[in-house]
C-alpha cells in the first residue's frame, strides 16, 4: 500500500512540475520568453527582479536574477537605490531591453544577505529537533523513533 | 521569504503549544523551501522554466509531505504534523511584500497569485520578534513543566 501511495505522489509531483514546466510561457511569462517575444509584451504590465548593476540619473541597469540574466533598464525610479540592491520591479515594457516603473520594491543589498545569514542557524537547530527524536533504520527503510527521546 | 529562523520557530510554537511531534512540525515549516533549490540553479545562470514553481504551493507541499510520511510508521500522524508545519510557512510568506505577485496557493487548478503586501522579507525585526516571542514561550512551557513536577 505504502509502495502505491508513493508511486502516485511522485508521479503526481512530477506531474505538476512538468505542467508548470510546459504551461508557464502562457500562464505565467518569465522575463526569458518575454525578452524572445517583446512584441507580444509591448505596452504590457510585466514585472521581475534584478540586482541594481548601474545608476543613471534618468534610469537604472537591472541585472534579472532570472534567465536570460542579461541587463535591462528601468525608468521611472525615484527612490534611492544604490549598485547591488535587489530590485523588484512591475512596469510596462517598451522595446526589448527598456521598462517604465510603475510600482518599484527594494530590498537593500546587506538586507538582502542577511535573509541567508539569519536563515543558518534554523539548519543545525530543525537536524538537532529531528535527529534527537528520529533515527533512519536502512534495512526497513524507515524513520524510527531513537528510544529514551 | 521569512528567513528559515522566523519559520522554524514559528513551526516550534506550534508544535508545542498544539502538544505535536515538534520535531516533525518544524521540517513540515521548512518544507515549501524546497522550492529554494531554484537559488542554485540562479547562481549557475541555468533557467528552469517554472520547473520548480510547484514546490512552493500547498498541492506541491502536500504531495512532498505525503512522500516523506510514508518513512514513518505512523505515516498519517507524520502527514498530519508535516502539514501542521508547513501551513505556519504559507501563513508567514503570505504577509510578505513584493512589486507584484504572491503565491499560487490554488495551482494547478489556478494560476492567480496572492499575497498580502505588509513585511519586507528584507525586515530583521520580523526575526527578532520570533525570536522573543520563541523565548518567551519556552520560559513559560519550563515554567508550566516545573510547577507540574512539584
Amino acid at each position: 500500500m505504502r509502495r502505491i501511495v508513493a508511486v502516485i505522489s511522485v508521479v503526481a509531483l512530477l506531474s505538476l512540475m512538468t505542467y508548470s514546466y510546459i504551461e508557464h510561457d502562457k500562464k505565467d511569462p518569465d522575463m526569458d520568453y518575454i525578452l524572445t517575444n517583446p512584441e507580444k509584451f509591448e505596452g504590457k504590465e510585466i514585472d521581475f527582479c534584478g540586482r541594481a548593476e548601474e545608476i543613471e540619473p534618468s534610469f537604472i541597469k537591472l541585472r534579472l536574477m532570472e534567465a536570460p540574466y542579461t541587463c535591462i533598464n528601468v525608468t521611472g525610479v525615484h527612490s534611492g537605490i544604490k549598485k547591488g540592491d535587489v530590485v523588484e520591479v512591475l512596469g510596462t515594457l517598451k522595446g526589448v531591453d527598456e521598462v517604465k516603473a510603475e510600482k518599484v520594491f527594494v530590498i537593500k543589498k546587506l538586507e538582502y544577505s542577511l535573509i541567508f545569514i539569519r536563515s543558518l542557524p534554523a539548519i543545525p537547530f530543525v537536524l538537532y529537533l529531528f535527529f534527537k527524536k528520529w533515527r533512519f533504520n536502512f534495512k526497513k527503510f524507515m524513520f524510527e523513533e531513537v528510544e529514551n527521546a | 521569504m521569512p528567513d528559515w529562523t522566523t519559520h522554524v520557530i514559528a513551526g516550534w510554537i506550534t508544535g508545542k503549544a498544539t502538544k505535536s511531534d515538534v520535531s516533525l512540525v518544524v521540517v513540515g515549516s521548512l518544507l515549501p523551501d524546497i522550492f529554494k533549490i531554484q537559488l542554485l540553479f540562479d547562481a549557475l545562470q541555468i533557467g528552469t522554466h517554472g520547473f520548480f514553481d510547484p514546490l512552493h504551493t500547498p498541492c506541491g507541499t502536500l504531495l512532498i509531505a505525503l512522500m516523506l510520511s510514508l518513512l514513518f510508521k505512523m505515516a498519517g500522524r507524520a502527514f498530519i504534523f508535516l502539514m501542521m508545519g508547513a501551513s505556519t510557512h504559507y501563513l508567514l510568506d503570505f504577509f510578505l511584500m513584493h512589486a507584484a505577485g504572491g503565491m499560487k496557493m490554488l495551482f494547478p487548478f489556478s494560476w492567480k497569485e496572492y499575497q498580502i503586501h505588509i513585511i519586507s522579507s528584507g525586515n530583521y525585526w520580523v526575526t527578532v520578534s520570533a525570536l522573543i516571542i520563541g523565548a518567551i514561550f519556552y520560559f513559560y512551557l519550563t515554567a508550566i513543566c516545573q510547577k507540574h513536577l512539584k
